[in-house]
């Protein structure tokens, strides 16, 4: 298959975006059964975008608004007009 | 009784008391830096103020408060990238990593042995990846960061860049590409970071 792995390094890019169809879940799986450099590579951008995924929701959890920030915004609130 | 409830939600101040948190940790998600998104924070409730009369209550407070930080991250980003000299938006060059001929690897990657669990709690290893994606061209940068960093959706990315989703797809694809072979050089190979 001409143009094999540039297509399917692709492929494995889209399906970390929006659902493959059929057709293109089976080239894919196909694809990787016989070439491992694909295989890795599929690997790789999926760890990196599921690490990162990851670290987003435990930073997230741990961030408060501080209270020097939260003050000037009270007073920010205050200073707008009330209808 | 009814009435009296939707008043009682209807106050700026209860917004910041009972969404501060939240709305920050959206803002500091996006924009990286704690005054960035104090501002972004503040502009959020103005502006929620302003419009209270357009809240539904077909969302609860908070969904519809946090709807309007991310419109307004994104006018943010707009006119942000706008202002930029757009010669430096270089897209890197997209055959680099296959052979013309025949679409193979022209360097196959090999094997990592690392899980996402371990990696997300390794700081050396996102001290390396930054530094990764510094290198990136322009553009594949920009898109990197909004939808793995900062962890905006593909629908987001195209408002703020004005392209379509096949674009913003082929974008993240390249920025993959030479990330992946950045980590393997500096990372997972063991040659030194920098």
């Amino acid at each position: 298959m001409k143009h094999a792995c540039e297509e399917i390094s692709h492929l494995a890019s889209e399906k970390l975006e929006r659902r493959l169809s059929f057709m293109e879940t089976v080239r894919l799986r196909l694809h990787m059964l016989m070439c491992s450099a694909c295989r890795h590579y599929d690997a790789h951008i999926t760890t990196l975008h599921k690490a990162l995924k990851i670290k987003r929701k435990n930073t997230f959890n741990a961030i408060h608004l501080p209270q020097d920030k939260r003050k000037k915004i009270e007073i920010a609130l205050k200073d707008s007009p009330r209808d | 009784m009814g009435g009296t409830f939707v008043s009682n939600d209807m106050n700026p101040q209860r917004w910041l008391v009972e969404h501060g948190d939240i709305l920050y940790r959206f803002a500091m998600q996006r924009a990286q830096n704690e005054e960035l998104a104090a501002d972004l924070v503040q502009d959020t409730l103005l502006a929620a103020w302003k419009s209270k009369d357009s809240f539904s209550g077909s969302s609860t407070i908070r969904t519809w408060l946090i709807g309007i930080l991310k419109h307004k991250w994104i006018d943010y980003l707009r006119k942000e990238i706008r202002q930029r000299d757009h010669a430096t938006l270089a897209e890197g060059d997209p055959t680099a990593w296959f052979d013309p001929n025949n679409g193979a690897w022209l360097k196959k990657p090999q094997q990592w042995h690392d899980d996402p669990a371990s990696l997300c709690q390794d700081t050396q290893f996102f001290q390396v990846l930054q530094t990764c994606v510094k290198h990136l061209p322009e553009k594949q940068r920009l898109v990197f960061d909004m939808r793995e960093l900062q962890g905006l959706d593909s629908d987001e990315i195209c408002k703020v860049c004005d392209v379509s989703a096949t674009n913003v797809h082929v974008l993240l694809h390249r920025a993959r590409l030479a990330l992946r072979q950045c980590l393997e050089t500096h990372w997972f190979g063991g040659k030194k970071p920098w």
